[in-house]
């Protein structure tokens, strides 16, 4: 019976099976990131390190609390996790950013979904996710990368705020700085979230540039409120002394304005 | 017409079959054939980073190479002796232009069993310590970046990368090759070993007296170094300053009842491992064993474990005998 079935019927279906198999075979290009969301815009951020309200810049001598001489050398911190928050709640545009405040202002660029905004939610350092990763897993451009200089090497984790300076408490002394201040937050305790909220909502479209200013008062990192460093006696914290690492957090975070 | 339709379809799933990157690399690169005592498991390692011939083979020349350090004068060989179990003969090692680190360089010795690094245990992985000398100031004071771009077309760097990662020399590639060399340096064929394996006259008369004090109740001492290490990898206060300079695992912590506390090292190869102690303050095994027999300093952290004891003028010699039988017989260098 079985030699009655035709030939061509055969061939047929094997022609069937072969399409499907290689059908299933293939492999899909990747979705590109974003889910292939063309509606983008783009929301530039310039950030303006500043003392006193004048424009910021490392090895300038300038005055601390107490009239301290002081100077600030390197100065680096993490922003991560960074949102954009609505009436609806939060919209996550960026994982990790690392703002180096020693080359003066300078513009950060986030890609963002088109809307009216509050402003922007963002963390002061990183979450545990990214703050215990191997920072030899990025690329060299990446801030995670090695090449930062943000990470502990020798413990589980990153650098959230870098604050080197160095200072004498003598206002009157025309010595070299010698003394050296070095604060470096970090440890999941140290991480919080900041709302940079300018005072008016703002827009984002897509294809479309908006501009804000992120003003960041390096002065204010040794004072706001009560919160005020003593360089003279509150200068070293490399994962240790977290007292001074929680103040320092606590006047970072208080020193940034979106504008 | 059946078969036919049967081998167009095994033909067509043959072709379809997609090699994984396993495959293609293990006829390539073969899996090291790593040599293990006796008892001991075969370590676990990160599914990124397997055990290969290549990889070990890279790792060890890095290992060696001192132009991961700045001035190109330091290697990780350089505080980590091959003759002295991957030790230090000093305190404190020297680095770059004679730059001195807070601690003793330990031994490398079985460190593929580790699950935490550096005397203080700041590191979870093997991989990851390798950034730190690299970078470290008083170390190498080099950027592992920098380093794999000098080494990156070089050879044998090219190619052994290539083969074991199947990527350029970069900073995943040096921090997994030269944490896939210290895997394979084992230790665990000792006299010692092998009384344990039923040779009775592997040991003097001597250190088998020593290893009895050594496991008794008394000297306690296997409170800490017992197991297959003669170490649990925990870490503990052993009384030997009443104000700490370095915080230790509380550095790490930052938990005030871990300041003091140091990683347990291993007994192993202890007779190679001079000086003692997490910061080399101690030169010889009779002044360690003096230490321990005192019960340590009254640190508010000192282990419990910590008891004093006494020792007779025959018990003593014994003692350090079998210590002595702790060392290998052989390299722990197991990579041709």
């Amino acid at each position: 019976m079985r030699s009655d079935r035709n030939p061509r019927s055969r061939l047929w279906w094997v022609a069937c099976l072969t399409v499907l198999f290689v059908a299933a075979c293939r492999t899909d290009d990747p979705i590109p990131p974003g889910g292939g969301n063309t509606a983008m815009g783009t929301l530039r951020i310039q950030v303006v390190p500043q003392w006193e309200g004048a424009p910021f810049a490392p090895y300038t001598e300038y005055r601390a609390p107490h009239d301290y001489r002081f100077q600030v050398e390197f100065l680096r911190l993490y922003l991560s996790d960074i949102r954009l928050v609505d009436a609806n709640g939060e919209t996550k545009v960026d994982p990790v950013r690392l703002l180096d405040l020693n080359n003066g202002a300078f513009n950060m660029e986030l890609a963002v979904p088109a809307g009216t905004w509050y402003g922007v939610r963002a963390g002061l350092g990183l979450p545990p996710e990214l703050n215990h990763t191997d920072p030899s897993l990025y690329g060299s451009d990446h801030p995670l990368s090695v090449n930062t200089g943000m990470s502990w090497n020798w413990a589980n984790g990153y650098k959230f705020v870098l604050f080197d300076g160095r200072y004498n408490p003598d206002p009157l002394s025309t010595t070299p700085l010698l003394a050296p201040f070095s604060v470096h937050t970090g440890m999941d305790t140290c991480y919080t979230t900041v709302d940079l909220f300018p005072a008016l909502p703002f827009t984002t479209a897509s294809n479309t540039i908006t501009d804000l200013t992120l003003r960041i008062d390096v002065d204010g990192f040794l004072q706001t409120g009560p919160d005020t460093i003593d360089v003279a006696v509150e200068n070293q914290s490399h994962g240790g002394n977290l007292p001074l690492a929680l103040k320092l957090t606590r006047n970072v975070a208080n020193s940034l304005h979106m504008q | 017409m059946r078969s036919l339709l049967i081998i167009a379809l095994l033909a067509l799933l043959v072709a379809c079959r997609r090699e994984t990157e396993d495959e293609r690399g293990m006829e390539e690169n073969p899996l090291f054939s790593l040599q293990l005592p006796v008892g001991f498991s075969f370590p676990s390692n990160p599914a990124e980073n397997p055990l290969t011939d290549a990889s070990v083979r890279l790792g060890k020349a890095l290992f060696f190479d001192t132009r991961l350090s700045r001035t190109n004068t330091i290697s990780c060989a350089s505080c980590h002796h091959v003759d002295r179990a991957f030790s230090d003969t000093v305190p404190l090692s020297v680095g770059v232009d004679g730059a001195t680190g807070m601690r003793n360089s330990p031994t490398l010795a079985n460190v593929a069993y580790h699950t935490s690094f550096f005397r203080d245990g700041g590191v979870p992985t093997l991989e990851r310590q390798v950034i730190a000398p690299v970078h470290d100031e008083v170390e190498m004071d080099h950027n592992i970046t920098l380093a794999a771009e000098t080494l990156r077309d070089l050879e044998p760097y090219r190619s052994l990368s290539m083969k074991a990662y199947g990527r350029p020399l970069d900073p995943f590639v040096i921090t997994r090759a030269i944490a896939s060399y210290e895997r394979t340096l084992i230790s665990g064929w000792s006299r010692y070993d092998r009384y344990l394996q039923g040779e009775a006259s592997a040991m003097t008369d001597a250190e088998v007296r020593g290893m009895q004090l050594f496991n008794s109740e008394t000297l306690n001492c296997t409170a800490c170094h017992g197991g297959f290490d003669l170490s649990d990898h925990d870490f503990h206060n052993v009384g030997q300053y009443l104000q700490y300079a370095d915080s230790g695992r509380a550095r790490i912590t930052l938990r005030s009842q871990d300041n003091g506390k140091f990683k347990t090292p291993t007994l192993r190869n202890i007779a190679l491992t001079a000086p003692y102690m997490h910061n080399g303050s101690m030169a010889t095994l009779e002044e360690v064993i003096e230490h321990f027999a005192s019960g340590g300093l009254p640190h508010a952290n000192r282990d419990p474990e910590m008891r004093s004891f006494a020792l007779t003028s025959e018990e003593r010699p014994d003692l350090i005998a079998f210590l002595n039988a702790l060392t290998d017989d052989r390299s722990l260098d197991q990579v041709p």
